[in-house]
């Protein structure tokens, strides 16, 4: 549900490059979204189509890269990506865990025309 | 033409939450969201938590209610500031609006602000509304496969409330696998059992109040 604050969020965005770029049309959007975010693609999708009728984004594509989960440990060093929602090193069995990757909500870029 | 943009898409409502987080720490006070399924116990865990510390403490709570003022209404008979937010069908609250409500309060004379976030497990994690900590709350009677279902939250939460434990012998709910499940999601967490409705076992959490509250009015 919360998908479409976010899709809201975008087009703020994907309208205020679109002007300072000054595009008149928008084909494509790319985000970039973490795994660990709650992302629903289809309701995205969904979304986006819904929201974006008679913007600049009207016939755009939405287009969803995943970023894995990566983990430092805080107690040896160790880097490695969660799997099964796993916080728990492999090498010491720590919970002590930074979160590198895997939190992004970002717009990689657009594609339009000018 | 392809531009270049990496730009965070929740930026403008993580600015307010900032914004907040800052504002709170000068005044020296504790916020924290209660989130949790609707049904799950926030409200009566907030009676029973003001009921508890409402002499020692200065408490003001934000509601935050898709539709209905009645959460809000059960909480009048103590007296304390309450700001009501209706989020007007929408699954959670944004920093803007607790910005809002917050310019209600006296912060001055406040210690603790309670935010009952709108009954769902899902939207409510994913927005940073300036708190302190996130509180998940989750009762025997909704399973416990939860902590799985919906990693994002109680990887996020800094405590967990399991309410309504006086039910638990009346279901399947397996304690065991429950426990297991929130120390490979989330090893720091402060976890309370308890029957609100009871009023029973609430003291491991009035603690966690307390010097959580000690630390930030430090
Ligand atoms: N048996 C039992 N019922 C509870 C307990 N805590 C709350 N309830 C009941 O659960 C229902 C929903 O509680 P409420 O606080 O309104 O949940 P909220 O939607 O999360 O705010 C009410 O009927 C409460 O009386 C508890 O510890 N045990
Ligand atoms: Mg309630
Ligand atoms: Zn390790």
């Amino acid at each position: 549900m919360h998908e479409f604050s976010i899709i809201e969020n975008i087009l703020t965005i994907v309208e205020e490059i679109s002007e300072k770029e000054g595009l008149t049309s928008v084909s494509k959007v790319t985000l970039l979204i973490g795994k660990m975010r709650q992302i629903v693609p289809d309701t995205m999708s969904f979304a986006f189509e819904a929201a974006a009728k008679g913007t600049i984004a009207d016939s755009a594509v939405l287009e969803m890269e995943f970023v894995p989960i990566k983990i430092h440990c805080n107690e040896c060093g160790n880097e490695f990506i969660v799997k099964n929602h796993t916080y728990v090193c492999e090498q010491c069995g720590s919970t002590d865990l930074s979160v590198l990757e895997g939190q992004e909500l970002i717009i990689k870029n657009i594609e339009g025309e000018r | 033409m392809e531009i270049k943009v990496m730009k965070n898409i929740l930026n403008a409502n993580q600015n307010k939450a900032d914004e907040i987080k800052q504002h709170l720490k000068e005044k020296k006070v504790l916020m924290v969201n209660i989130i949790g399924s609707p049904g799950a116990g926030k409200t009566t865990l907030l009676e029973k938590t003001i009921e508890s510390l409402k002499e020692t403490y200065s408490i003001a709570v934000i509601e935050g209610d898709v539709a209905t003022d009645r959460d809000a209404r059960r909480l009048q008979k103590y007296d304390i500031p309450i700001v009501l937010i209706n989020t007007d069908g929408a699954c959670h609250l944004e920093s803007i609006s607790i910005q809002n409500a917050l310019a209600e309060f006296d912060l001055d004379k406040t210690d603790i602000v309670f935010v009952e976030n709108v009954g769902n497990l899902v939207c409510p994690a994913e927005f940073d509304i300036g708190e302190f900590a996130k509180i998940a709350v989750i009762s025997v009677t909704e399973g416990d496969d939860k902590p799985e279902k919906y990693p994002l939250l109680f990887r996020e939460a800094k405590a967990m409330i399991l309410n309504k434990v006086d039910l638990i012998e009346y279901t399947d709910f397996n304690k065991t696998e429950f426990d297991e499940s929130l120390r490979i999601l989330n090893g720091g967490l402060s976890k309370f059992e308890m029957s609100c409705r009871k009023n029973e076992g609430l003291e491991g959490w009035l603690d966690w109040l307390k010097n959580t509250h000690a630390e930030t009015a430090k």
